[in-house]
């Protein structure tokens, strides 16, 4: 029997949680029966406060204490603007207490296993990106983090790609994701490896405006709130000399 | 299907009975069940309320909704054996026969060891039915990335097959180490 029809015959058949479908559909009808209009609003809400596992509650209850202090702030502050129309393509000095929280969060989300330390921190408007790496192996992780009223702090993409180390002046791309999050919408990021002497790095879009990403301790990292992705990523020297630019994409 | 001008409670209960059920496998490939409950209820109330974004050819997009929604709760990876657990639970059955059961487990066994893009690149196309085009939108990569996924997959998990093969009684790999952990 060749590969794809061993494959093909253990695709799934029916239902395999009847009881979990039936519960799942009644949820959703719930968040039906009110108006579209208040649904947009609560519904997605509603489902999201479920109580989920007891180790995902623990991971996320600091993040649940902060929104709630942030709230507060709120009530005073106006209507919030949407934390991705906040971004800005020159990146910022992270707030400290916002990049402890962002950290916090993108902690959660490592694999078990692995023992992540924090490489890179940037904030666009209130967004903040945290890049974590793995001290023995190859995992790293990016995670765009904005508070919001509801469990998880960030959303991430993660890889185990371990490109060669770059040359002096020269960039390796680690790690490139475009996604889309429930409350702020598409985004997209890219981080890497800098070469020595690598000062700045720009990455041109294949939609969009060059974004400059931010450059520390031989990483780089960026990213935008569109799922444009990288076309080129170039590396600058001090004396704003050009490396050879890296391409980005698929 | 109807469309949902026709009607949205109506073109929505269609698009529940067309597709949760390949939703939910999909869940319980990645995520435990009561994860996967969630992740189909929060699915299809983002269909819900962008009805009219959805297409008509809808399970691909349910899917990306579905695979978004598991990368944003942030959960851990699975281990090999919950791996091989979360599989066995939407593979299909096996028959009776004692040949069959042993095929069944060395599949998923193998599955469950390819990396996690190689064995997503396998099961859109081999157990979602998904062409190509629509398997490369969920995965999130271009049509011609995910033909060389899906090679490389095939390549893997051919390799990992043979392996467990040898090991069979009389064959020359230790056994042990490819054992199958059965689902729980």
């Amino acid at each position: 029997m060749d590969l794809d029809t061993r494959l093909r015959a253990l695709a799934p058949v029916g239902t395999a949680d009847p009881e979990g479908l039936a519960r799942a559909r009644e949820r959703v009808l719930r968040g039906q029966a009110v108006p579209p209009s208040v649904l947009d609003a609560e519904a997605v809400q509603a489902v999201r406060r479920r109580p989920r596992s007891r180790r995902r509650l623990w991971a996320t209850a600091p993040l649940a204490a902060a929104a709630a202090v942030v709230a507060g702030v709120l009530l005073t502050a106006g209507p919030p603007q949407p934390a991705f129309a906040t971004w800005t393509a020159t990146p910022q000095a992270p707030d400290a207490g916002a990049a402890a929280l962002a950290e916090t969060s993108c902690r959660s989300g490592a694999p078990a296993g692995t023992r992540p330390r924090a490489v890179l921190a940037e904030q666009r408007g209130v967004v903040v990106l945290t890049v974590l790496e793995d001290r023995d192996g190859p995992w790293s992780t990016g995670c765009v983090w904005s508070r919001h009223d509801q469990a998880e702090g960030s959303i991430a993409g993660a890889t185990e790609v371990e490109p060669p180390a770059p040359a002096p002046g020269g960039l390796a791309l680690v790690g490139q994701v475009s996604t889309w999050s429930q409350e702020d919408g598409d985004w997209s990021v890219v981080w890497g490896w800098a070469g020595a002497g690598v000062e700045r790095v720009v990455v041109d879009r294949e939609v969009g405006g060059p974004v400059t990403a931010t450059v520390t301790d031989g990483w780089f990292a960026a990213w935008w709130p569109t799922q444009a992705q990288a076309a080129t990523l170039t590396p600058y020297a001090a004396d704003g000399t050009a490396g050879p630019a890296v391409a980005g994409g698929w | 299907m109807r469309s949902p001008d026709a009607g949205a409670e109506a073109w929505f209960d269609g698009l529940w009975r067309a597709h949760a059920p390949r939703v939910q496998a999909y869940a319980l490939r990645h995520v435990g069940p009561r994860d996967a409950e969630d992740v189909l209820a929060e699915t299809f109330t983002v269909a819900w309320r962008r009805r009219q974004d959805v297409p008509a050819d809808a399970l691909p997009w349910l899917l990306v909704v579905a695979r978004n929604t598991i990368a944003n709760t942030r959960r851990s990876e699975l281990r090999h054996d919950e791996r091989v657990a979360a599989l066995s639970r939407v593979a299909a059955a096996p028959d009776d026969l004692e040949g069959d059961v042993a095929e069944r487990a060395v599949m998923l066994d193998a599955l469950a060891r390819l990396p996690a893009a190689d064995r997503q690149a396998l099961l859109l196309t081999a157990w979602d039915g998904l062409a190509p085009a629509a398997a490369a939108a969920v995965a999130g990569c271009s049509t011609t990335a995910f033909s060389v996924r899906v090679h490389r997959a095939r390549g893997r998990l051919t390799r990992l097959l043979r392996a467990a093969e040898a090991a069979e009684p009389g064959g020359a790999t230790d056994r042990t180490t490819l054992r199958t952990t059965r689902g729980r």
